[in-house]
């Protein structure tokens, strides 16, 4: 008698603990991330003209390499640049085409990078010819991987030269995502979109002249 | 720490010597739904969770009183679309999946009182640890906390008996697990449901 009840206890005890995890992330769009930073030192007021290249530059370390920069393929590049010079222009920002005579240079560009997983799986099978035993089968590879992509909008102020002689960078917005590679343009476009309108959005206390 | 789970493992390993009083141990399985509150409720989680067991382990040391052991685990889980968080001069926003699992390991101590042929109901102060380990899923990032608390926990509750050696069990516990360095403090109610088997 007491053995059933502790069979019974740890079976419903089984019972509620089978599944128990909640779950994540359901849909690709799930995984964009926006992150913005900006210097507290340097005053954006009364400075409104940037200047901005026609083409984003990939991050690909061709440069590195002594190769020509890679850049983005059009008229996605276009596309992006649009978007931000919207989102500028509604900061109360000024794009100039003399970037000699502007207050900031914005500098576009894009980095991919492939995350890839090994690891070794198996299965057991049951065969109801001998109940009481299990085989197992060979081990298996699995192997996963997924790119992700980020847009890089750095804001540098030609006028302002940091102690290791460089531009300073006075705001940086980053869009992070999962890059789907199965959607089309217009769909693919949304997301980097909606990025950018939310990396202005979360810095407009501060990023306007 | 580790003198609290000593005293627990000594207590896991003497109690199958008491139990063998006929009718003085009751055990039981709860189905336990988690309200959090305070800082644990507005900081972090504020969903209510459906996710949790408690098991509990009793013998009485007289007609009234008992001592026991408490064994539980609630998950408790939010998902934030476009939240945003600020660090300094750092706003990341992005949706974000945040995760609490939390397991008490109490010593209880009750008072009981049949208030009719089958029903009794009963007052308890739960004392050990709550180990807790959060996640926060945000982007392709994941961060992890652990950490153990010291713990607190009223109980107030009745079991009604539908059989000779069983019943059903339902209560309402308050946990409060205290603020570490490495954790906020946790805090959130339970109202359980289960079987009670008494041995």
């Amino acid at each position: 008698m007491k053995r059933a009840k502790l069979t019974t206890l740890l079976a419903a005890i089984g019972l509620l603990l089978f599944g128990c995890y909640p779950e994540g992330p359901e849909y690709i769009d799930e995984f964009d991330l926006v992150l913005t930073n900006y210097d507290p030192v340097f005053s954006f007021t009364g400075k409104n003209q940037y200047a901005m290249p026609d083409s984003i530059v990939k991050i690909d370390g061709s440069v590195a390499n002594g190769d020509p920069p890679a850049f983005l393929s059009e008229p996605v590049a276009s596309d992006i640049l649009n978007r931000i010079e919207t989102n500028m222009t509604s900061h109360g920002y000024t794009r100039v085409a003399d970037a000699s005579q502007a207050d900031f240079i914005l500098f576009p560009s894009e980095v991919e990078l492939t995350y890839t997983s090994v690891y070794y799986d198996y299965y057991y099978y049951w065969d109801w010819y001998y109940p009481c035993c299990y085989g197992w089968y060979y081990p298996y590879t699995v192997v996963s991987s997924y790119t992700t992509g980020s847009i890089i909008m750095n804001l540098m102020s030609p006028h302002d030269v940091t102690a290791s002689g460089k531009m300073l960078v006075t705001w940086t917005g980053l869009l992070n995502g999962v890059l789907d590679y199965s959607g089309t343009g217009a769909d693919k476009l949304s997301r980097i979109y909606k990025g950018i309108d939310q990396a202005f959005a979360q810095s407009k206390t501060y990023l306007h002249p | 720490m580790k003198k609290i789970l000593i005293a627990l493992l000594f207590f896991i390993a003497a109690h199958p010597l008491m139990a063998q009083d006929e009718g003085n141990s009751l055990y039981s399985i709860q189905y336990s739904i988690g309200f959090p509150t305070g800082s644990f409720h507005d900081d972090f989680i504020a969903r209510t969770s459906f996710r949790g067991v408690s098991i509990d382990f009793r013998k009485m040391v007289n007609e009234d009183m008992f001592a026991g052991l408490e064994f539980g685990w609630n998950v408790f889980y939010s998902k934030l679309e476009n939240a945003i968080a600020t660090e300094g001069t750092t706003t990341i926003s992005g949706t974000q999946f945040r995760y609490m699992s939390v397991f008490p390991i109490l010593v209880n101590f009750g008072y009981s009182r049949r208030t009719s042929e089958n029903l009794t109901t009963y007052a308890a102060l739960g004392l050990g640890t709550i180990y807790n380990r959060s996640r926060l899923d945000i982007g392709i990032w994941q961060f992890t906390n652990e950490a153990w608390h010291f713990a607190l926990k009223p109980e107030i509750g009745l079991f009604y008996k539908t059989g000779h050696d069983m019943g059903i069990l339902l209560n309402g516990k308050y946990y409060s697990a205290f603020e570490t360095d490495k954790s906020m403090e946790i805090a959130y109610f339970t109202a359980n449901l289960g079987l009670i088997w008494i041995f």
